[in-house]
């Protein structure tokens, strides 16, 4: 019928821009809190890079775990830091280094608010969350994160357990570096928005 | 459930088929509210699992308003429908990323694929998964040429695993196309039966008017036909020189095939005729009456073994095929019977000693056999109080639940056990054993019974019966000869 034609048009039309709008912002979302932060970002310019030996050492294996609690990345790898943190219990010293205050308190972890970024800094982190593996000698046996894939389940990228792994068994480790991202530090973020 | 001028306008929709199918899709329209609210639910549950509210919040925004928008502007239609399959895997998504992967939470595939079936449409499921897929295989390719997209766990994703996660989830979303197919089928099938049987009842409510009128008239018809009968049997009560006579008769449908009747010949001097016409209704009455006219045209006229060759030609000339009768003629003098009888159960005599006696046997059918055929006779002397039974086989031919039939010798020990002062009360008796005996309520012949009594004669000085016959039924003749 003539007369209703408008009307399924406009409707049409509005429907065109609901489906739009609602898969657009869907997808913008993901893109937003996952994709972005699963990309590997490269270090910014000018940013201290990781020394290869820490002037401080202590007389057993440390692993500085830097993480952001507004940050998925950070969330989703803490079943893995908790998990590497109960399996050497004793042998490992596991320091969660965040640069915003946590309300969720893990004192097992030997938390360390960061506020200034300078630990970070020191030792060349700009991404959270990654993991900094220290030997008894002071020793950075491995920088960057806990595992390439994306959901921290495939034993084969499982970069820091590999780690620890290769230390205990045979006095080395193999793959000193691991790919880097996640979020950036406040900082670097803000600097990066301006 | 208030209907919007849309969704009204939608059930109004032409045929009865395009009705059925838009309460399916409506109902299912509703049935995917609640199973989005659910997901909804489940969605904000599952985002304190790692906190991840960022997504969450902002996803089950879009998936919901893609469909309750959707819904809102196009209820019942195609595009809705394919909207929720779009709904349901953005909420597959979500509830993957919220468990940081679980693989466990790839199952809402297929629990969302299945949810669809219930739009009995197989268009509406595909969408959504082919979206998911393409999203997949995209993915993989830019995961394999070295985008940052680390969206599979493998470093490079094979053929093989791209194969197998597709073709099973494919697979399963044709199986669930194919049933909702079956289902949308089924629901116009049972439209078009239950248009089909909406007409038919139209039908039947007509011809049920048609048949009601064609009834009653017919009722009317069997009224005027009954009482026609009920006005040719003689009154049911008879006291004479020497006897005393009483009968009843019962018929099963609104006109008998019974017959009773009798023609006082002289005092103390009369024929009685009890007989059975083959079958009950109508046809049978139709030879009752033929009887009867033979019968009050010849008694008197010829012996008793003439009255009863008569009624026997009498009857083949009506020319009625496949009909007969049994008959029994009982000529009744002072301290005499006499009889002719055949087709009929036996007629009985109790004698003072309280001793049963039979008469005669069953004997051939009237009404088609030759000329010649003679018929058993008896001839038996009575003394006073000496009672005489006539019966047609309706009140012997009763079956109990088992099947078992009543039979004369039954009728035979209850008419020894008669007190044989009142005839009427005898043969309420008589009746009563043949009723508490069958098992059903409804009277499967008609029943004749008629019982005499020998009574001690009186001297004959006039030519007028002594007693004239007494009507106490309510049946009042009509053709009394003079």
């Amino acid at each position: 019928m003539p007369p209703r034609q408008p009307v399924d048009f406009l409707r049409w039309l509005a429907f065109a821009c609901l489906a739009t709008l609602c898969l657009g912002c869907f997808g913008y979302v993901f893109y937003q809190n996952d994709w972005k932060l699963t990309a590997e970002r490269p270090r910014p310019a000018g940013y201290p890079k990781t020394p290869a030996r820490l002037s401080k050492a202590a007389p057993q294996l440390v692993l500085y775990h830097f993480y952001s609690p507004t940050c998925p990345c950070s969330r989703f790898v803490w079943p893995e830091v908790e998990a590497l943190a109960q399996q050497y219990q004793g042998r490992l010293t596991v320091v969660a280094v965040s640069a915003e205050a946590d309300p969720e308190t893990r004192a097992h972890l030997r938390p360390v608010v960061d506020t200034s970024e300078t630990l970070a800094r020191s030792m060349g982190i700009y991404c959270t969350p990654q993991a900094v593996l220290v030997g008894p000698g002071g020793q950075v046996l491995y920088t960057g994160s806990y595992n390439r894939a994306r959901f921290c389940n495939d034993a084969q990228t499982a970069f820091v357990a590999q780690a620890l792994k290769d230390f205990y068994a045979r006095g080395n480790v193999r793959k000193p570096k691991g790919p880097v991202y996640g979020c950036l530090l406040p900082t670097l973020q803000r600097k990066a928005e301006t | 459930m208030a209907l919007s001028a849309r969704v009204r306008r939608l059930l109004k929709a032409s045929s009865l088929q395009d009705r059925a199918m838009a309460k399916v899709y409506l109902r299912g329209d509703t049935i995917m509210r609640y199973w989005l609210l659910a997901h909804t639910l489940m969605g904000l549950g599952l985002a304190f699992g790692y906190q991840t509210w960022n997504v969450t919040l902002p996803a089950i925004l879009c998936a919901d308003l893609l469909f309750f928008g959707t819904a809102w502007l196009f209820p019942g239609q195609l595009i809705t429908r394919i909207m929720a399959g779009i709904a349901l895997q953005m909420f597959v998504v979500l509830h993957i990323y919220q468990m940081h992967g679980l693989a466990e939470m790839h199952f809402f595939f297929f629990t969302s694929t299945t949810a669809m079936v219930v739009y009995q449409d197989r268009r509406s499921i595909l969408p959504g998964v082919v979206l998911i897929i393409l999203q997949h295989i995209t993915f993989a390719v830019l995961h394999n040429q070295g985008w940052q997209v680390f969206f599979f766990e493998d470093a490079s994703v094979g053929y093989a695993k791209l194969f197998f996660h597709f073709t099973i989830a494919f697979a399963q979303a044709m199986l669930c196309s194919v049933f909702a197919a079956r289902l949308g089928q089924q629901t116009l099938a049972d439209a078009a039966a239950r248009g089909r049987l909406v007409e038919k009842n139209l039908e039947l409510f007509d011809s049920r008017a048609i048949v009601s009128k064609e009834l009653t008239r017919k009722s009317a018809e069997l009224a005027q036909a009954r009482e026609l009968q009920q006005s040719i049997i003689p009154s049911n009560r008879l006291l004479l020189n020497g006897w005393e006579l009483e009968a009843r008769m019962q018929t099963c449908q609104e006109v008998g095939g019974d017959y009773f009747d009798y023609k006082v010949l002289a005092p103390g001097h009369v024929i009685v005729a009890v007989g059975d016409a083959t079958g009950h209704g109508m046809q049978a009455a139709i030879v009752v009456a033929a009887a009867k006219a033979v019968f009050q045209r010849m008694a008197g006229q010829a012996g008793l073994a003439g009255v009863f060759r008569e009624v026997s030609l009498g009857l083949q000339g009506l020319g009625l095929k496949g009909t007969y009768m049994g008959l029994i003629l009982l000529e009744l003098t002072p301290g005499k019977v006499r009889i002719v009888a055949s087709g009929m159960p036996p007629v009985l005599v109790k004698r003072a000693s309280g001793a049963v006696e039979r008469l005669t046997g069953p004997g051939p059918f009237i009404g088609f056999l030759a000329e010649t055929t003679s018929y058993p006779e008896a001839e038996a002397r009575l003394a006073p109080g000496d009672n005489l039974l006539a019966f047609s086989d309706g009140l012997s031919e009763r079956f109990d639940a088992q099947q078992k039939m009543l039979g004369w010798e039954q009728i035979s020990n209850r008419f020894r056990q008669l007190a044989g002062t009142d005839l009427g009360a005898d043969i309420e008796d008589l009746m009563a054993e043949g009723n508490q005996w069958q098992a059903t309520p409804d009277l499967p012949d008609d029943v004749t019974v008629v019982l005499a009594k020998a009574l001690a004669p009186t001297p004959a000085t006039t030519d007028q019966p002594l007693h004239l016959p007494l009507i106490q039924s309510e049946v009042v003749p009509v053709t009394r000869r003079v």
